[in-house]
């Protein structure tokens, strides 16, 4: 048989194989996200989430901002998070080496002064310069670091060190964090008898075209420009029927790093933040549940539905492709990291189901789209291709996606539905049947440079332009 | 000056610009090879064998018919068929079928119509010679074919023999005999390719793949016309809701503000009501009663057994969904119908989280003279979550508290966690011989606990005991005997903390150190004094931060 022959009949298996099981595993994962979201909506109705407030039962928290160059909205931040509903904790704000006045706008604003605090060297981080306290005891809560320039990571283990708290949450200063958001991420750790809680995250949702009100979403609409439209369902799918049911399955390999709740000695034992990668979230988690596998210890890392987090996307191609790239390399960087895990029973449902799917249908999938577009181009030019069929394939994948979209769009629906007006709801619709079509090329064209960077040695995060929240304005989409 | 993402704006353009230049090449070009190629495309041959579920040699037929033409495989569902000739037309077929026959007596011989590689069924001769496949919804083959009269013949109509046209697939079904594999590992892969065409025949790839658009057209359309009529109805419900709460507020702030309510209920309580009113109904009356107190709440309590509400509370426990049971319980335990309590005491130990824990919640809320005698027959362990809501019930309920130290002797860990927590909680001296005697607990949780317990408690005849504790304890368990002894008064404690802060490595348990002994005012700040000029860096820190009345 001719070599081209032989190498068709395995491209051709390989990619029947290939979309068969990614077709089959989003439709499973979509299942487990109906019946898991649908039994965390009835138990939240049960739940008084106010009796946490003040109940000596509930545990401290640490909340750890780490803080770049953010001289324009830091001091509303800062505000929104020493204001959440909760009675034990503590803020803590890390000044990454700001080149901006983020870290002298701070201390006048909060009457701070350096003091003799006594850090315990944990995790290893950069130099610190100094830690500040409020001269005002209404601000008693605020803890300023003030370090070496180090990144995210670096910044966070800095946080970590000197936190008071049993718990830290991890939050994006720019983002704006619901009011109960401590209560919510709390609470697993509180349910659960049998298993250790590593950590759990939510749902994050676009704020672009929100209006904002004193770091608070005062209301809730669907963007208006077309990118962040994109975003918010592929954000959608995602949390909603990805991460829930993989929360659910125990095989969720990223908290993202906008928010998520850590239990801090699980954290510190599996050594901090891995200051080597830029995909550091998804790093720790895996790292932690190693640490766990390893130990023969019993856990979960639980993934709740309920949107806690409000994030300014990219309405700008070009700081997409940033993000997008950061996010690929970061990917690749802890599988690499990780391969230890490859389908290995010893790791459980993480070895034989979380890392190969992170693997195959989030890592490679983007470049077997990309290498099956070529083939097929190379087949039609030498006169094999199977037009009608072509046709026919594209057709099946296209209503996939859009009844996917749609599927994620009754999810959000089910849950805790914000987009409650009919206009929004026909964008949603609209947005789902051109987005595969406009919006997945970029996706895959970001994917792939993120590879090509990856091996080409890149490290840098990229710059982020961000609008900002503004009190009492629209965020511009 | 062009920006960067114009420029790559630029770049995106040209590639999208050489991606449809190359496709348009490939259409056009695939369009003139196709005419070209007959193999690929539509022609006459003349079968002379076949075999159901296995191949035959090629080699063996040429030798057994004489032949020194090529003989060609073809899979027909699982029947492998074996044909000679490649025509264009009808009649050259059947000529050289004529032939065949003539020279090897072989009578079975036939003539079959082969497109892309598949045998096509049930196609006929018309008069003017046009041989098309009966409707069939597959596209165009429309061959024109000379025939001449007496040869004219169809396709034998063996049902088991033939299969639907429905293949659309140009991949050649040329099936080698099996010693045409390649070597290993080729073969396997050729196996595995053969495996799929054989067993998800491209056919049933198609049919499957059309089924699935379909479904998923259906579906998201479904979906779209279901989401608009959830949200028209789910807005009107709201709105409905909403009217009925307003309506029933109204009414209650009313009766309920007004001289002697007591005796007059108003008539629009009374009536049938449908479940929507009486859910909105008993909403208002349970917000009011949790924001509300004094002779209101019970009021309100009177209210909604005279309105017959708790018998509909009630039905709710008899549902199968546990989401409208907890529910019913919820209800009737905030509006302290007592006469629900044993049904709700059957639900203490149910599997469902949720239920056990409104449960635990109701007894605490409706047996106030005696809130936690579920905790006699307690099986399941405690999770915090519902120590927490015990907890505040027990505080909002104003429920007689008990003694915890009844408890310690369970075999239940959770729950004797949950007494030493109560116990610190409520300052309960009187579990001071029971809370030492846990510091020997083999539940590290449990002793943890104790500790706790000790210190809220800070009775100094326990220091001793923790002392003695501290050497076998790890970490966590250290630093809350160290925060125990800090709040006690005995200063012997001073010396043995002041050891440990000189020769413990831990660096948390000496900050806990530091901060303890500074508990012992003028003293434990003189010992502290000492070490700011120490050797030990670790330890001048700790010192500094201690005594630093800023942090």
């Amino acid at each position: 048989m001719a070599l081209f022959e032989i190498l068709q009949s395995f491209l051709n298996t390989l990619f029947f194989i290939f979309g068969f099981v990614i077709v089959l595993s989003y439709i499973i994962l979509s299942l487990v996200s109906y019946f898991a979201l649908r039994k965390y909506v009835k138990k939240s109705s049960f739940t008084v989430y106010d009796r946490l407030t003040s109940s000596p039962f509930a545990p401290g928290v640490s909340v750890i901002a780490p803080a770049y160059n953010e001289s324009k909205t830091i001091i509303e931040n800062i505000r929104a998070l020493m204001s959440l509903y909760y009675q034990d904790y503590e803020v803590i704000i890390v000044n990454d080496g700001s080149k901006d006045d983020s870290l002298e706008k701070v201390i006048e604003h909060y009457k701070m002064v350096k003091v003799d605090y006594a850090v315990n060297y944990q995790l290893e981080s950069k130099k610190i310069k100094g830690i500040y306290k409020s001269t005002d005891k209404s601000f008693s809560k605020l803890l300023l670091l003030d370090k070496e320039n180090g990144g995210k990571a670096d910044a966070l283990n800095a946080g970590i060190n000197i936190s008071n708290k049993d718990l830290f949450v991890v939050i994006d200063v720019d983002s704006i964090i619901e009011h109960d958001a401590l209560q919510k991420l709390v609470k697993p750790f509180l349910e659960e008898k049998d298993e250790k809680i590593l950590a759990t995250g939510s749902v994050i949702r676009v704020a672009n075209s929100c209006e904002v009100d004193h770091g608070k979403i005062v209301n809730v609409r669907f963007p208006k420009q077309l990118l962040a439209q994109f975003q918010t369902l592929e954000y959608n799918r995602a949390f909603l029927m990805g991460r829930m049911a993989w929360g659910k399955l125990n095989g969720l390999l990223l908290i993202s790093g906008a928010i998520g709740m850590f239990d801090k000695a699980c954290v510190i034992s599996a050594g901090g933040y891995n200051t080597q990668t830029v995909g550091e979230d998804m790093e720790l988690i895996v790292r932690m549940r190693r640490y766990m596998e390893d130990k023969r210890e019993k856990y979960k890392v639980i993934y709740i539905p309920d949107p806690l987090c409000w994030t300014e996307v990219p309405t700008k191609l070009k700081v997409l492709e940033r993000q997008r790239n950061r996010w690929t390399r970061g990917t690749i960087e802890t599988l690499t990291m990780h391969k230890k895990l490859f389908f290995n029973p010893k790791y459980g449902v993480m070895g034989m189901f979380g890392y190969p799917y992170w693997f195959f249908f989030e890592w490679l999938a983007p470049i077997v789209e990309l290498f099956g577009i070529t083939y097929f181009l190379i087949l039609s030019i030498m006169g094999q291709a199977n037009w009608p069929f072509f046709f026919l394939m594209l057709a099946f994948i296209y209503s996939f996606a859009i009844s996917f979209s749609i599927w994620s769009i009754v999810y959000g629906g089910m849950s805790f539905n914000r987009y409650k007006s009919n206009s929004d709801f026909i964008r949603q619709i609209l947005t789902a049947i051109i987005e595969p079509i406009i919006y997945h090329p970029f996706i895959i064209y970001f994917a792939v440079k993120g590879n090509i960077d990856y091996f080409r040695g890149v490290k840098s995060w990229g710059k982020m332009d961000r609008e900002g929240f503004q009190s009492k304005t629209k965020i511009k989409s | 000056m062009v920006s960067e993402s114009g420029r790559k704006m630029k770049r995106i353009k040209i590639w999208q610009s050489y991606a449809l230049a190359l496709l348009l090449v490939a259409i056009f070009t695939n369009l003139g090879l196709a005419q070209n190629n007959p193999i690929e495309d539509f022609s006459f041959k003349v079968q002379i064998s076949s075999s159901f579920n296995k191949q035959e040699s090629i080699i063996d037929l040429q030798e057994k018919f004489g032949l020194t033409e090529e003989v060609i495989e073809l899979l027909d569902k699982n029947s492998y068929k074996y044909a000679i000739g490649n025509f264009s037309t009808y009649s050259q077929a059947a000529a050289h079928r004529d032939k065949f026959i003539a020279n090897t007596g072989n009578k079975k011989a036939f003539i079959i119509a082969v497109k892309s590689g598949k045998i096509l069924t049930n196609w006929t001769r018309n008069d003017v010679g046009i041989i098309k496949p009966p409707d069939t919804d597959i596209a165009n083959y429309i061959v024109e074919a000379q025939v001449s009269e007496d040869t004219v013949e169809t396709m034998p109509n063996k049902q088991s023999d033939s299969f639907d046209i429905e293949s659309l697939n140009d991949q050649k079904i040329l099936k080698k005999n099996s010693s045409n594999y390649g070597p290993f590992p080729i073969n396997i892969v050729q196996r595995i390719s053969d495996f799929i065409e054989i067993n998800f025949t491209s056919s049933k790839i198609i049919l499957l793949a059309v089924i699935c658009i379909l479904l998923f057209l259906f579906s998201f359309t479904i979906l779209i016309i279901l989401l608009f009529i959830r949200n028209i109805i789910k807005n009107r419900q709201e709105k409905q809701i909403k009217h009925y709460r307003e309506y029933y507020q109204n009414i209650l702030t009313q009766y309920l503000f007004s001289d002697k309510p007591e005796e007059s209920i108003p008539h629009e309580f009374h009536g049938r009501k449908n479940s929507l009113e009486k859910e909105a109904l008993i909403t208002e009356m349970l917000l009011l009663h949790k924001t509300l107190s004094g002779e209101i709440k019970k009021i309100i309590q009177t209210l909604y057994l005279e309105l017959a509400l708790h018998s509909y509370s009630m039905k709710k426990l008899e549902s199968k969904k546990w989401h409208v049971k907890a529910q019913g319980i919820n209800e009737l335990s905030q509006m302290n119908v007592n006469s629900s309590t044993n049904s709700i005491v059957r639900m203490l130990d149910s599997d469902n989280e949720i239920i056990r824990m409104e449960s635990q919640c109701a007894i605490v809320n409706l047996h106030k003279s005696n809130p936690f005698s579920f905790l006699d027959h307690l099986k399941h362990p405690l999770t915090e979550w519902e120590k927490l809501n015990i907890h505040y019930l027990t505080e909002n309920a104003k429920a007689k508290i008990p003694q915890f130290k009844n408890w310690l002797n369970t075999e239940n860990d959770s729950l004797i966690i949950f007494c030493l927590q109560m116990i610190a909680l409520y300052k309960q001296n009187d579990a001071l011989d029971e809370v030492e005697k846990l510091f020997t607990n083999t539940n590290e949780e449990v002793r943890k606990n104790a500790y706790i317990a000790a210190d809220k408690i800070g009775v100094d005849s326990l220091s001793d005991a923790l002392k003695e504790k501290y050497a076998d304890e790890e970490v966590e368990n250290r630093l809350k005997i160290i925060k125990a002894l800090g709040n006690m008064s005995d200063y012997s404690n001073l010396d043995f903390m002041e050891n440990k802060l000189q020769n413990e490595t831990d660096f948390a348990t000496r900050l806990k150190l530091a901060s303890s002994i500074l508990k012992y005012g003028r003293k434990g700040k003189t010992i502290l004094s000492n070490y700011l000029s120490s050797n030990d860096s670790d330890v001048q820190r700790i010192v500094n931060h201690v005594l630093d009345n800023r942090i």
